[in-house]
């Protein structure tokens, strides 16, 4: 009998875990337009959703210093009690101090660029991504696709095109495959605008921000599909996996700029909140 | 990666149009014998480009022509098993240099192309030279995906995704994929064994007086063929090319009755392993928890090595093997050991001793003539199936399996039974006490009390009783989030000090250090931790025993953390439960008939004492004229 019932209730399997879990059994599963997740209850809640953003321009997340249930019982508050209205409250130019230093450099102080992440970059995500990535585990991929879809309507609106940051020829040799057009396979306008021109020896996520900035001068060039004009008055989205000092979004985002797109903005899955807090926790 | 198979007739007209002496390093070294029912295969990296513009009758031609998926019957490397195709293997060139760095890497091993750190023109060219061989490493059975590494056949742990090695769909396995991805387009390398080079190059590995293929041709017909020509080993140590002196025993502690008489049966069961007179190639060591098994193993693992056996301790995790490995290296000195876990240093070096855990071990490949399964504290049993699947991999065609469990399963105790294995039980600790037998303590609806933030008294009262004594306290439950709420309130209730800990947990090894140093004095747990956590008058209690998760071995092996140490030898262990289950009641069986054999066993011994004793003093007068004068 026990063993039934576990057969019904696990009606789903984690990707992570591989543990088969209850899926959310409703009105919606028996007529069947429920959605399916990717992830059981537990490895869902190590996920750390950003909710609260600190830097409107690229989408820093707001952290608490000692987690959040910790500021609860300090302060004797739930985060409940705070109007809405106080909540969502931003200055409209709050934008962090990297921003800043972006908007003093040429084609960022005339044009506008938004980012958006799902998570924060934190070791559970750093696991995830790394078996994604280096491990080259596509199916992972699956976790993310609907949700970056949906931060991108919510938040940043609709898009003509879509963009997955592309891999240089050789890497994708090794990879087998290109992680942001992975993420990207849940957006329906999927359009490979650019190319990979050059890159250097070392791999972007080992460098230091003045090195990355440095090393991605004309990386990326419009491809064929895009000549013609017809980028000309358009809104287009970037998609990748990580944003970390957002060198190589932003210099992607710069040569779209320069075909004439109308606002480029990004997704990411993750936004890494430097070093300090990254490698804490 | 993309693969070019050719037909041997392709492969003749490819020769005859190669008129540069280094393209026909892409062809094996010798076409004369290749069967027609075999293909060679040619890596897509390796075809330089200016092949496209051979003649149009060319066999690249025809390829290069119609790079579409459907040109390409053979490139996934996918062989069905009744199809017949098999690889080519040349027969080995003589006067090819072999890479012995490469040689070292693949030797009983099975890997991928990149997992090998060499030019994929240099791995080409041995396996032009008849060195190596490619195999798929994903296959189709009956229409489902089956992964050749790790013997993964669950459709559900296979994805597939668009390749850009084969620019086409592919499909790779979920299961191993932490080390290094197995798609339909990988192939894995493999080393042939090759007599002549056995003859001449004595790497520490490969003993020279060990297995020779009778017949080359038998070979190179079917590289897939898993030889059983081989000759029964002539197992004298060979001292002019064993490069270590002869392996030696530096252990010199004393084994208990118990011990002994396994490690004696063991002795002779290799014993006869070595000449040949074994009628059965498994033995199983069915030893109790606590009882002491890797002693019994030593003297066993000392002839074997010394018999130019490789032997192989198999297990499924990775804490067993660094617990074993200075265990093992103080008692064998002269031995090289190679331990091999994730994160090992020297993941492709070469030992005499092999320790590995189920993952490692998945990159062998007919490597070991005695495998030791060492499988006593596992749990949970689900990285079972696997482990059997890789020995069964890596163990050699004539080969001896020991296996070393406290709770064999269903049929292998059958099997033990009805003698078709070899077997010994060991039915006593060390110390000579018996197991401590579970009782049942039922609780009612303990999970409608959890929820409201209490637990059933009795568990209350029975750890209390316990606390009093200053005995300290394992609590075994289902589930993570039931750990946790169940440790929320014994935190709150009790004025002691209560952790918890999972398998997963990041500090679960300071966790577990603090409770065996006595500051944490109750443990809430999912899983046993670690093997011989040997805490002294530890008492066990397991919440919620009716649950799915605790097996008949499981709740064996749980009531087997108790009573470990002599010092404290009894112990409590209580299943709370909400109804009995079949397993509990099988698991208190299994623990009595445990204890009931190991009385009779002692009663004999004693018997056979006194009546020793009883002879030697009738052989010795002055002996029974001294106990008559006490």
């Amino acid at each position: 009998m026990g063993q039934w019932m576990e057969l019904i209730r696990g009606t789903e399997r984690c990707l992570w875990c591989d543990m088969f879990y209850e899926g959310n059994m409703g009105w919606g599963w028996v007529l069947g337009f429920s959605e399916h997740t990717h992830l059981c209850g537990q490895c869902e809640n190590r996920l750390q959703r950003i909710k609260e953003l600190s830097c409107l321009e690229c989408g820093r997340p707001r952290l608490h210093l000692y987690g959040e249930e910790k500021v609860k019982q300090v302060e004797g508050v739930s985060e409940n009690s705070t109007p809405f209205f106080q909540k969502k409250k931003l200055d409209h130019d709050s934008v962090c101090l990297d921003c800043e230093r972006w908007q003093l450099v040429p084609p960022w102080d005339g044009v506008r660029f938004r980012h958006r992440a799902l998570y924060v970059y934190d070791g559970f995500l750093q696991e995830v991504l790394a078996r994604f990535k280096y491990r080259e585990d596509v199916a992972l991929a699956q976790l993310f696709g609907r949700d970056l879809r949906r931060l991108a309507r919510r938040e940043l609106g609709l898009f003509d095109f879509v963009v997955p940051i592309p891999l240089k020829g050789e890497r994708e040799w090794e990879r087998g495959f290109n992680q942001a057009e992975a993420l990207a396979k849940g957006f329906p306008e999927v359009v490979p605008l650019l190319e990979r021109v050059s890159m250097g020896e070392q791999k972007q996520s080992k460098r230091g921000r003045e090195e990355r900035i440095a090393s991605l001068e004309g990386a990326f060039q419009l491809a064929e599909l895009a000549g013609g004009g017809c980028l000309k008055g358009k809104r287009v989205l970037i998609v990748d996996d990580i944003y970390t000092t957002g060198a190589t979004i932003r210099s992607a985002a710069g040569v779209l700029y320069a075909g004439g797109a109308a606002e480029v903005c990004a997704v990411t899955v993750a936004r890494s909140v430097g070093k300090s807090s990254a490698g804490g926790q | 990666m993309r693969f070019y198979p050719l037909q041997p007739q392709d492969c003749r007209q490819l020769k005859l149009l190669m008129n540069n002496p280094s393209q026909h390093q892409l062809l094996p070294h010798s076409l004369d014998d290749m069967p027609s029912n075999t293909i060679w295969l040619i890596p897509e990296k390796l075809v330089p480009l200016g092949f496209s513009s051979t003649p149009a009758n060319s066999p690249f031609q025809t390829h290069f022509n119609q790079p579409q998926a459907n040109a390409w019957p053979e490139i996934h490397l996918d062989f069905k098993p009744g199809k017949g195709t098999t690889i080519y293997c040349p027969r080995p060139n003589s006067n090819h240099s072999i890479n012995q760095e490469l040689k070292q890497y693949l030797n009983h091993r099975q890997l991928l192309l990149d997992e090998l750190p060499f030019p994929l023109e240099e791995i080409h060219q041995h396996a032009c030279h008849g060195y190596l061989t490619y195999e798929p490493g994903l296959m189709t059975k009956n229409g489902r995906p089956h992964c050749r590494r790790c013997g993964n056949h669950d459709p559900n742990l296979f994805a597939s995704y668009h390749c850009y090695r084969c620019k086409q769909e592919c499909t790779y396995c979920r299961s191993c994929i932490m080390m290094g991805k197995i798609t339909s387009c990988s192939p894995l390398v493999r080393w042939l064994p090759n007599k002549r080079e056995k003859r001449t190059a004595a790497s520490p590995f490969t003993h020279p007086s060990q297995r020779h293929h009778q017949s080359n041709s038998e070979l190179h017909s079917n590289p897939n063929h898993q030889s059983n020509s081989e000759l029964i080993p002539n197992r004298k140590p060979d001292p002019k090319c064993d490069p270590s002196p002869r392996h030696t025993l530096a252990w010199t502690g004393t084994l208990s009755y118990f011990q002994q008489k396994a490690s004696d049966k063991l002795y002779a069961t290799i014993n006869d392993f070595l000449h040949g007179k074994n009628e059965r190639n498994t033995f199983l060591v069915w030893a109790v928890c606590g009882s002491g098994k890797t002693e019994m193993l030593f003297h066993g693992i000392e002839s074997a090595l010394n018999a130019g056996l490789h032997v192989l301790i198999a297990t499924p995790r990775t804490d067993v093997v660094l617990e074993l490995e200075p265990r093992l290296k103080a008692a064998f000195p002269n031995t090289k050991i190679l331990p091999l876990y994730g994160g090992a240093e020297d993941r492709f070096g070469q030992g005499d001793l092999v320790i590995s855990t189920t993952h490692q071990l998945l990159r062998f490949h007919n490597a070991f003539d005695l495998v030791i399964i060492d499988e006593v504290d596992a749990f949970p049993y689900t990285a079972d199936q696997k482990l059997r699947y890789a020995v069964n991999k890596a163990k050699r065609d004539r080969s001896l399996t020991v296996f070393v469990t406290a709770t064999p399963d269903g049929k292998m105790k059958w099997q033990a039974e009805t003698g078709e294995i070899l077997s010994v039980k060991v039915a006593r600790r060390y110390h000579r006490h018996p197991l401590p037998v579970p009782r049942y303590k039922w609780v009612g609806q303990w999970k409608k009390k959890l929820a409201k933030a209490t637990l059933p008294i009795p568990i209350f009262h029975w750890i209390q009783t316990h606390l009093t004594t200053q005995k300290q306290i394992f609590l075994f439950v289902p589930s993570v989030a039931v750990m946790h709420d169940v440790a929320d309130i014994l935190e709150r209730t009790l004025q002691t000090t209560v952790g918890f800990v999972h398998s997963s947990d990041p500090d679960r090894r300071e966790k577990v250090m603090a409770f065996r140093n006595g500051k944490t004095r109750v443990l809430v747990t999912t899983t046993i931790l670690e093997r011989g956590v040997t805490v002294k008058g530890v008492q066990v209690g397991v919440l919620g025993s009716e649950d799915r998760i605790f097996t008949e071995s499981a709740l064996v092996q749980i009531s087997g953390r108790a009573g470990r140490s002599p010092d404290a030898p009894t112990g409590d262990v209580t299943f709370f439960h909400y109804g009995k289950t079949n397993e509990m009641v099988k698991a208190v069986r299994h623990i009595q008939e445990m204890n009931r054999l190991g009385d009779e066993e002692l009663a004999l011994e004693s018997r056979k004492l006194r009546e020793h004793n009883v002879k030697e003093q009738n052989n010795n007068p002055t002996g029974v004229a001294r106990n008559l004068k006490k």
